[in-house]
């Protein structure tokens, strides 16, 4: 019967416990179930702390079903674009002027 | 007549106990103080926690007044504020469904009791009080498998410390004694075969750590002392299960649609 209450006083006092040792250098990350001990397990499920983050807990290996697949909404234009005029034969023109006129000019000088 | 006097006597003595719950539930609903007229019941004092049931009470009072003055002015109409207490109160909705669910669990028999102390002996029939000299090393996890081949050939925990000093690695020295249930459990069935001056390198949150057994006293419990800790953890442990069979059930059964953003890969 000590020993169990000894059990039962190490499981009560286990934050008191925690120091600089094996125990809480490896407990440094305690939250990491991978680094759980026995108390820290008995605790969690004796105390209902565990069922109090039962949703999120199971949120990994729950199946999820997507029951309805719904269309992706088209959004709706912001702006539009206003129609581009065709080229005219001026435009042409007026530019074959304006290269035949750098020429000459360029030709006029010797740089 | 005589039957008569019998089923009264008997109808007196089923009213008592009914009396009594009534008189409970009575003391629950009594009023412990009233706030610029709203009554503050002697149930919500109980259940409120505190260190007494006047502080408790206190610290109602003043909740109280301030929900006063935020529903004067209108804060429960604020969108932020009304989201936040639906949120808290579909809170409280699920989780009074869990503990429904969870209440459901079965009790843990004899002969489970039993198969968890046998499959425990580390914790239990086989129990030891461990103390332990350890190098806490700070590095990659690369590193780990380089020290385990160190650790084999060293001799001593200070051949291996001088080691770690030559190549100027970071790490600190701790001695400890810990029963095995506060050790981490997936170290323990290596620390339970270890013999005093053996070395194990086990991976830590820190980068690993260099555990030499300096000595272990033997401290089993008895199934008979075991029991009522088993049986508690195991009973916490069929709880937890069915609540989270019941939340797997409703997913199943649930028509759940991820939409924008949370619809990636699912």
């Amino acid at each position: 019967m000590k020993t169990l209450v000894a059990i039962v006083f190490a499981l009560c006092a286990l934050p008191a416990a925690a120091s600089d040792s094996f125990y809480s250098s490896l407990h440094a990350a305690a939250p990491q179930p991978s680094m759980y001990s026995f108390v820290d397990v008995y605790q969690l499920t004796v105390s209902g702390a565990a069922l109090n983050n039962l949703p999120a807990l199971t949120l990994n290996d729950a199946p999820i079903r997507v029951a309805v697949a719904v269309p992706a909404v088209e959004p709706e234009a912001a702006f539009a674009i206003a129609g581009v005029a065709e080229p005219r034969g001026w435009l042409l023109l007026s530019g074959l002027a304006l290269a035949l006129w750098v020429a000459r000019r360029r030709l006029g000088h010797s740089f | 007549m005589f039957g008569a006097w019998k089923y009264a006597g008997l109808a007196l003595l089923a009213a008592v106990p009914v009396g009594c719950q009534r008189a409970e539930a009575n003391r629950g609903a009594q009023v412990a103080a009233k706030v610029n007229g709203a009554e503050i019941l002697v149930r919500q004092v109980n259940t409120a926690g505190g260190a007494t049931g006047a502080q408790a009470l206190e610290k109602i009072i003043d909740r109280e007044l301030l929900a006063q003055k935020a529903l004067a002015a209108g804060l429960d109409r604020d969108p932020a504020v009304a989201q936040a207490i639906d949120h808290a109160r579909r809170q409280v909705l699920a989780q009074a469904w869990i503990e429904r669910a969870a209440g459901a669990a079965a009790k843990p028999s004899a002969e489970e009791i039993r198969a968890f102390y046998h499959e425990n002996e580390a914790l239990f029939a086989r129990r030891r009080i461990y103390r332990l000299q350890e190098l806490v090393v700070s590095s990659p996890a690369g590193m780990l498998e380089v020290l385990r081949a160190e650790a084999g050939r060293a001799s001593s925990l200070e051949q291996v410390a001088a080691w770690l000093r030559a190549r100027s690695a970071e790490f600190r020295e701790v001695a400890v004694t810990q029963p095995a249930e506060q050790l981490p459990l997936r170290y323990l069935p290596q620390l339970a075969r270890m013999k005093a001056g053996d070395m194990a390198v086990l991976p830590s949150p820190l980068g690993a750590s260099v555990v030499q057994l300096v000595h272990a006293q033997e401290a089993p419990l008895t199934e008979q002392q075991a029991a009522p800790l088993i049986e508690q953890f195991l009973e916490g442990r069929k709880r937890l299960e069915t609540a989270a069979a019941e939340v797997r059930r409703l997913r199943e059964v649930a028509s759940i649609e991820y939409m924008g953003e949370f619809r990636t890969g699912k």
